[in-house]
């Protein structure tokens, strides 16, 4: 009986080391990095999609309940970045009537949100950029970005993200409706290397012009 | 005086009650209520017959706008709207100013299509676009556009062809709009007999509106008409129509040009020798947002108007010029001007009925948003104006009128 108790717990000593040291092995493999997302002429870019690709990541844990309002007429917020299979949820904080539509190839939907109580959820299964408007309100614009990347963020209004990585190479990705798709379908190489580091992403050419996708708070009512 | 502080008492009871309550939805019913304390040098308007081109009928207290919109639910693309107004003055007080059926289907095309059906205001203003077809800038709205709410309105049908610039990854939105109407056939008889008016009034659906009875006009032996234009009234059983085009660069710069032509037979007329009048005008809009805080806006009509065989004929032009300020760091408050001209040329030979009138007029507003409910503003205006048949009336044709204007408004 001794024998066995000594067994148990010889075993769940052998348990703790090896979980302490497979946690102290990723620990030592996980570096922060911050990668900064800058146009052409070194100006630091918010809100720019940034997506990362490799082996063995795993998937940062994904958000409770990810929401798109319609507030002031606008979507908020502008760009939502979110895991495949994700449910948003689209309340209307407005004392207006929305009426929430995307043709696009990752998602078809419509949503009528008559008053401030309203409130839907949608499920994106498929990977893509999901544009979004209001049929009342033809101004209005927002994006649903769908990854299937393991990690993912959206620049601050400094124009990083911070993301942790093991030791590797990784792809990074970046994405804004107003990108030119060259910077779009480029692939930049990320070298982890067990240290912090800033890992600086550089446009290769203009972005869009503002007005194209993003608009102000201006009223400009029809009637 | 006991009648006026019932009405203050009533007013500041509707406060407490407004301010107590949620704002009404855009669906379903809204609406507003508002009331001016009102200084003026006297000249009687024209809805007690009178020669004056302003609205307020005395000093003191006056209801401005009273009225309830009933918006319905969006289904497969088409919606309901009306707008129930009330007024103290004029010749009929309760009524609607539109009544529409809008439809806007959802498409995936990047030119879209839309329409309306009913009773309802052409998209002519760049002023008019709060909720009741009411200006957000000033109280007392443009010539042209007074004139539009009080003679103007399609009962018939619009439809437009459409394309967001977002669709299109372009920063144009353009419209191309068409519509047949009925019922606006005596269009330009008031503008010709009293000329151009300054004023927030508009005409119910089956409104009266007075003018000064001017011996060419209700004399036997002249047109032997009615001192009055019932405005939506059908004579000729012609159908009218306009065309007309908007540009929009983002949401900082708006085109709005169109092409009116009601197509009456101005040999027509009906058993209360009201006459169809030939009315055909152009209407160009502006509005440009020259920074988050200040906005010009701009609108020109030239037209001409026929009634009878060349028994009275005119070309009528008018412009302003509008410059609006929104601070900023507090968006409530909002300062507007505005700057009129107007005139009336007539084209006939009848010199018994005299119809030339021309003038000017600037009018500034200061309007502060204290809540989504209760607003409040002061307003100046002046006018100068020079009305050919005022000499019937034993007055001088030229004439100058003032008015001061403080508003409280609620909205419901």
């Amino acid at each position: 009986m001794l024998k066995v108790r000594h067994f148990v717990v010889i075993k769940l000593f052998i348990l703790i080391c090896v979980s302490c040291l497979a946690y102290a092995n990723t620990k030592s493999d996980s570096t922060d990095v911050k990668i900064i997302v800058k146009n052409n002429d070194g100006d630091v870019l918010e809100n720019m999609v940034i997506t990362v690709h490799g082996n063995n990541l795993s998937s940062i844990p994904p958000e409770e309940r990810p929401t798109v309002k319609q507030i002031n007429k606008q979507f908020e917020p502008h760009i939502k970045v979110i895991p495949v299979d994700a449910e948003v949820t689209f309340p209307n904080l407005d004392s207006v009537q929305h009426h929430v539509y995307s043709f696009s190839k990752a998602k078809t939907f419509e949503l009528a949100l008559y008053d401030s109580d309203s409130k839907s959820n949608v499920v994106f299964d498929t990977a893509g950029v999901v544009e979004m408007g209001c049929n009342v309100h033809d101004w209005m614009l927002g994006y649903v970005y769908v990854t299937d990347a393991p990690i993912y963020g959206k620049t601050n209004s400094n124009g990083v993200v911070n993301i942790a990585l093991p030791v590797g190479e990784y792809s990074i990705k970046v994405w804004h409706p107003r990108l030119k798709s060259s910077d779009i379908d480029k692939i930049h190489t990320l070298k982890s290397s067990g240290n912090k580091q800033t890992f600086t992403l550089r446009l290769e050419e203009e972005m869009l012009p503002d007005e194209l996708a993003d608009e102000d708070d201006l009223e400009f009512d029809d009637y | 005086m006991q009648i006026r502080f019932g009405f203050f008492f009533a007013l500041i009871l509707l406060i407490q009650t407004c301010n107590s309550v949620a704002l009404a939805n855009e669906i379903g019913l809204s609406g507003r209520i508002e009331a001016a304390v009102v200084d003026r040098i006297d000249l009687v308007t024209w809805q007690q017959s009178g020669t004056g081109i302003l609205r307020a009928e005395d000093d003191g207290l006056a209801l401005n706008q009273a009225f309830l919109i009933y918006q319905s639910r969006s289904w497969k693309g088409l919606s309901f709207e009306a707008v129930a107004n009330g007024y103290m003055d004029g010749e009929q007080n309760i009524g609607f100013t539109q009544a529409l059926i809008k439809y806007k289907p959802l498409s995936a095309n990047k030119v879209k299509m839309k329409g309306r059906f009913g009773f309802f205001y052409p998209e002519f203003s760049v002023e008019n676009t709060a909720s009741g077809w009411l200006s957000p800038y000033l109280f007392t709205q443009s010539a042209i556009n007074s004139w539009y709410g009080e003679e103007l309105r399609t009962m018939g049908a619009e439809l437009s062809l459409y394309s967001p610039g977002r669709t299109r990854r372009s920063p144009w939105t353009w419209e191309l709009i068409g519509a047949a109407y009925k019922g606006n056939d005596p269009l330009g008889s008031i503008l010709t007999w009293r000329g151009f008016a300054l004023h927030d009034r508009q005409s119910l659906h089956s409104d009266r509106v007075l003018i000064a009875p001017t011996p060419g006009v209700v004399d036997e032996g002249a047109i032997n008409g009615p001192a009055w234009i019932e405005p939506f009234t059908e004579i000729d059983s012609r159908f009218g129509f306009y065309v007309g085009g908007h540009a929009r660069y983002i949401r900082k710069t708006d085109f709005r040009f169109y092409y009116y032509d009601n197509q009456a037979n101005p040999n027509e007329l009906n058993h209360q020798r009201l006459y169809a009048w030939r009315t055909k005008f152009h209407s160009l809009a502006i509005q440009h947002n020259i920074n988050r805080e200040w906005r010009v806006f701009s609108q020109l009509l030239d037209g001409s108007t026929d009634m009878g065989a060349r028994i009275v004929s005119a070309n009528f032009t008018s412009a302003y010029i509008g410059l609006s300020w929104r601070p900023a760091q507090n968006r409530k408050h909002r300062v507007s001007a505005r700057y009129d001209w107007f005139e009336v040329n007539e084209t006939d030979n009848e010199r018994k009925d005299p119809n030339n009138s021309n003038g000017d007029a600037f009018t500034i507003a200061w309007r502060y948003s204290y809540s989504k409910v209760v607003s409040v503003g002061i307003e100046h205006h002046v006018n100068n104006s020079d009305v050919e048949n005022r000499v019937f009336f034993d007055q001088e044709v030229k004439q100058s009128q003032q008015q001061t204007m403080a508003v409280v408004s609620f909205n419901f």
